[in-house]
């Protein structure tokens, strides 16, 4: 008798375990495309601007990165950050990131919102098209 | 004969965990309610922030504040009250020691849950971990309390083991909560070396915790104490908070225990002579609270800085001068029914001077922190009175009542008054004898050699 | 029976110590990180010197404090005074010094309204208070900064300036903001802030924003500069001229100086 229960109660486990992988694929979930910018949205003063690092690493650490550059701006006071490449880009969210990004609709959220993570910056750091912000 | 003896004791000390009357209920539920409805209260100041209280950029500290220092205080009580009685080997005690350990524990919860009401991101609360400045009284306040729970806790716990046993061992109850106590009595089966191990494990928490609770006090002060505000920043402070606490602690614990007695019938555990003897402690601490009280308004008011005077003047004559003076007349009823009723009629007399102790040192620390925030010295506009809102309110008697709730449901689980230690009191009647004996001249015994 | 139940308590008490140093871990790590600057070493500090006559002047500290609002986004048309975030506002002499002006003074003199600010104290009573150093001395030039990412909202910075120089977002603040300039970020609520001396702006080398508007209409009514440089303009007008400070006999220490 005891044999059933246990069998039913790993069954019921197995589906509420893997009910965010088969539900995401049932409901035609896929892969997020953030879209990159446009080809005009890196130049700026006729200066043409590469993203900060490469992009398989902004993928992965772009949190790590942001985090960084907050304590060294607000707790440091310093201004710039030298890139992989030796070039220098000002460390600020608004100035820097969002020049080329600069619709978090189109950008942040396209992964943000696939991994279920709603991190805090928005609720202070304003984007640039001035657009009130809304939710995370 | 000593059997049954026991066996009565023991019936009557368990009855209120076994037998559950349609009162209990009642009252569990409006507790409960009142609870739910300071939740919502609290729902409602998380989602609108905090500007549903009365508080502003002067008085940035309010209801939340002085119910934390207020809990802290009541907290005293307890483990304080128990541990010197304890220590001091007083047999008195036998009875009310874990009405008292009780009393600690659950005010030290509501207490720091205030500290997480008055946050203005509590989801960041764990920064205190991360980043924690030991420079900041608050840290400081952290670790005394957090100490000063877990020690209260385990103070609580050890006493409890022998009674888990008696309660495990119990035919008439089943279920879960015969599990609860079969774990918490820690195999305990009463053989001499497991009671002599007991013992000394009490005995060095008794003595442990009367440090950790002075200091708990102290820092709470501090947080005040540590500025550079008028009446604040003064050297008094520490002290007239322990004093404070230890003494409206007892009157929480003189509540306590003539609510307990009344309810559960447990008159002929709780006598009168108990609440003589608590009465006698509570004389004393409204003596040194006026000594304390006196010292500290005649240092202030005799020196006349003009900082401290505004704020002394608004206490005395002033915005203030109702809740001070309401104060001080709770203390002097309290003190007269004391002094002159007690012997008489001590339950009537020293509840009567607890429920005027217990309000009179919550708007002691309500006038300590609020007519110092008013700031008379610097006002940026003008001067404005700091009303708490509905919002506070509701929290505050949420607060209050979670308390209540918390105890009820102790109540109901772990006997209030400790089996073991009153069976024991037989037992040490044949100590306290050769104890007395010793201090008469022309005897010598083993005890005073060792 | 017994062997196994040694070898229990010897479990026990190794699990009981390895609990022990893991709690002990983010205690020491708080005690190396609380330290303040070393005393006696003359770091850079940055203060600035108001004229109060010069700032007598309705439309000077208009702009002054119009600057500051619109520069750090803050938010306006709190109907509550005591709820208003403010980094710069004025407030009556006898208030503001309340050390200097006695009974006799012209009740005219006494109603001045005097322009203030944080002091960023040499010895700031906020920083000494924050329990998770979300308010710090910054070395490099002595400023007085915040880290709203890290804020507790406990006020007991507020609490502990005895200058009301601090103010706490009581409520959501962007509602309140008229047009929000998105180089600056806004604040959430339930965080502190106050006066940076334009921690941004000095980044990039350029001064305050309430001197900049102040010295457009009226120049000299408020200088900002090093204090640590003997030649600085700072420093040549406190050598020269008589200065007051705020509540100086608190012992923090205010660099923001007053001409009288």
């Amino acid at each position: 008798m005891s044999k059933g229960i246990i069998i039913a109660g790993l069954i019921v486990f197995l589906i509420v375990a893997t009910f965010p992988v088969w539900y995401t694929s049932a409901a035609g979930g896929s892969r997020p495309q953030p879209e990159p910018p446009a080809r005009d949205a890196k130049v700026f003063e006729g200066k043409e601007y590469r993203c900060v690092e490469d992009k398989v690493y902004m993928t992965g650490n772009h949190m790590q990165l942001l985090d960084n550059w907050r304590n060294l701006v607000v707790r440091e006071g310093e201004r710039f950050y030298t890139s992989e490449a030796g070039e220098q880009y000002e460390m600020s969210l608004t100035k820097t990131c969002l020049k080329c990004h600069p619709e978090r609709d189109r950008f942040c959220n396209k992964c943000h919102d696939y991994a279920n993570v709603y991190p805090t910056c928005w609720n202070c750091h304003v984007e640039l098209n001035g657009n009130e912000p809304k939710g995370n | 004969m000593s059997d049954t003896r026991q066996d009565r004791i023991t019936n009557h000390l368990t009855r209120p965990i076994i037998k559950t009357g349609r009162a209990y209920y009642g009252t569990l539920v409006l507790l409960v309610i009142a609870v739910i409805w300071g939740l919502i209260a609290y729902i409602v100041q998380l989602t609108r922030g905090l500007t549903v209280t009365g508080m502003n950029n002067n008085v940035a500290w309010g209801m939340y504040i002085t119910n934390f220092v207020f809990f802290i205080g009541i907290s005293h009580a307890g483990t304080l009250i128990s541990a010197i009685l304890r220590v001091s080997g007083a047999e008195w005690r036998r009875p009310i020691t874990r009405v008292a350990e009780a009393i600690t524990v659950f005010a030290l919860v509501l207490g720091g849950i205030q500290i997480l009401l008055d946050m203005g991101r509590p989801e960041r609360a764990l920064n205190v971990i991360f980043y924690g400045r030991l420079g900041s009284p608050l840290l400081w306040d952290v670790i005394c309390i957090s100490i000063y729970l877990l020690s209260s806790l385990f103070y609580l716990l050890l006493p409890l083991i022998p009674d888990m046993g008696i309660l495990r061992d119990n035919p008439d109850i089943k279920g879960w909560r015969k599990e609860i106590y079969r774990l918490l009595s820690f195999g305990w089966d009463g053989n001499p070396e497991q009671k002599r191990r007991l013992e000394i494990a009490i005995g060095i928490m008794a003595i442990a915790i009367i440090p950790i609770a002075i200091s708990v006090h102290s820092v709470v002060s501090w947080i005040f104490g540590m500025t550079i505000r008028p009446m604040w920043h003064t050297t008094i402070l520490a002290p007239y908070f322990v004093v404070g606490a230890i003494f409206s602690g007892i009157a929480a614990l003189i509540l306590a225990m003539a609510i307990i007695r009344k309810v559960y019938k447990l008159e002929d555990y709780l006598k009168p002579i108990h609440f003589r003897f608590l009465g006698v402690l509570l004389i004393t601490m409204t003596a040194l609270w006026f000594y304390f009280t006196i010292s500290e308004y005649l240092t202030a008011g005799y020196g006349g800085l003009s900082e401290e005077m505004h704020v002394l003047s608004a206490k005395l004559t002033g915005e203030f001068s109702g809740l001070f003076w309401f104060m001080v007349m709770s203390m002097t009823i309290a003190f007269i029914a004391l002094v002159f009723f007690r012997s008489k009629h001590a339950i009537g007399a020293t509840v009567i001077a607890s429920i005027f102790i217990v309000i009179g040192m919550w708007i002691e620390r309500y006038s300590i922190i609020v007519p110092t925030l008013t700031n008379y010295a610097v006002p940026s506009h003008e001067v404005r009175i700091y009303y708490p809102s509905w919002v506070e309110w509701s929290i505050t008697i949420a607060s209050f009542c979670g308390f209540v709730l918390l105890y009820f449901i102790f109540v109901k689980l772990f006997p209030i008054i400790s089996i073991w230690e009153v069976e024991e009191a037989e037992e040490a009647l044949g100590e306290k004898i050769e104890v007395i004996k010793d201090y008469m001249p022309g005897k010598t015994s083993a005890t005073t050699e060792s | 029976m017994d062997e196994s139940r040694r070898s229990f308590l010897k479990g026990i008490g190794v699990a009981a110590a390895a609990a022990g140093l893991g709690c002990t871990f983010p205690l020491l790590r708080a005690l190396a990180s609380s330290g303040t600057p070393a005393a006696g070493v003359q770091t850079r500090q940055l203060c600035m010197v108001i004229d109060i006559e010069k700032c007598l002047n309705e439309d000077l500290i208009k702009d002054c404090t119009e600057a500051c609002r619109i520069e750090h986004n803050l938010p306006g048309g709190e109907s509550d005074p005591e709820r208003q975030i403010r980094w710069m506002w004025t407030q009556k002499f006898e208030h503001t010094f309340p050390d200097q002006a006695h009974s006799l003074t012209p009740k005219e003199l006494r109603g001045e309204q005097v322009p203030v600010m944080c002091n960023h104290c040499t010895n700031p009573a906020c920083v000494k208070v924050c329990p998770t150093k979300a308010t710090w001395k910054r070395e490099s030039d002595g400023v007085v900064m915040m880290d709203m990412h890290r804020c507790i909202g406990c006020r007991y910075c507020v609490v502990g300036c005895p200058y009301g120089a601090r103010s706490f977002n009581w409520h959501e603040p962007r509602p309140h903001i008229k047009n929000i300039r998105p180089e600056y970020p806004t604040r959430m609520r339930g965080v502190v802030e106050k006066c940076t001396f334009c921690a941004e702006r000095l980044r990039e080398g350029r001064e305050p924003a309430c001197v900049e508007a102040a010295n457009r209409i009226t120049e000299g009514a408020m200088t900002f500069g090093e204090l640590s440089d003997p030649n600085s303009k700072v420093s040549a007008l406190l050598k020269t001229t008589r200065t007051i400070s705020r509540q100086n006999a608190l012992g923090t220490g205010p660099n923001v100086y007053y001409i009288v």
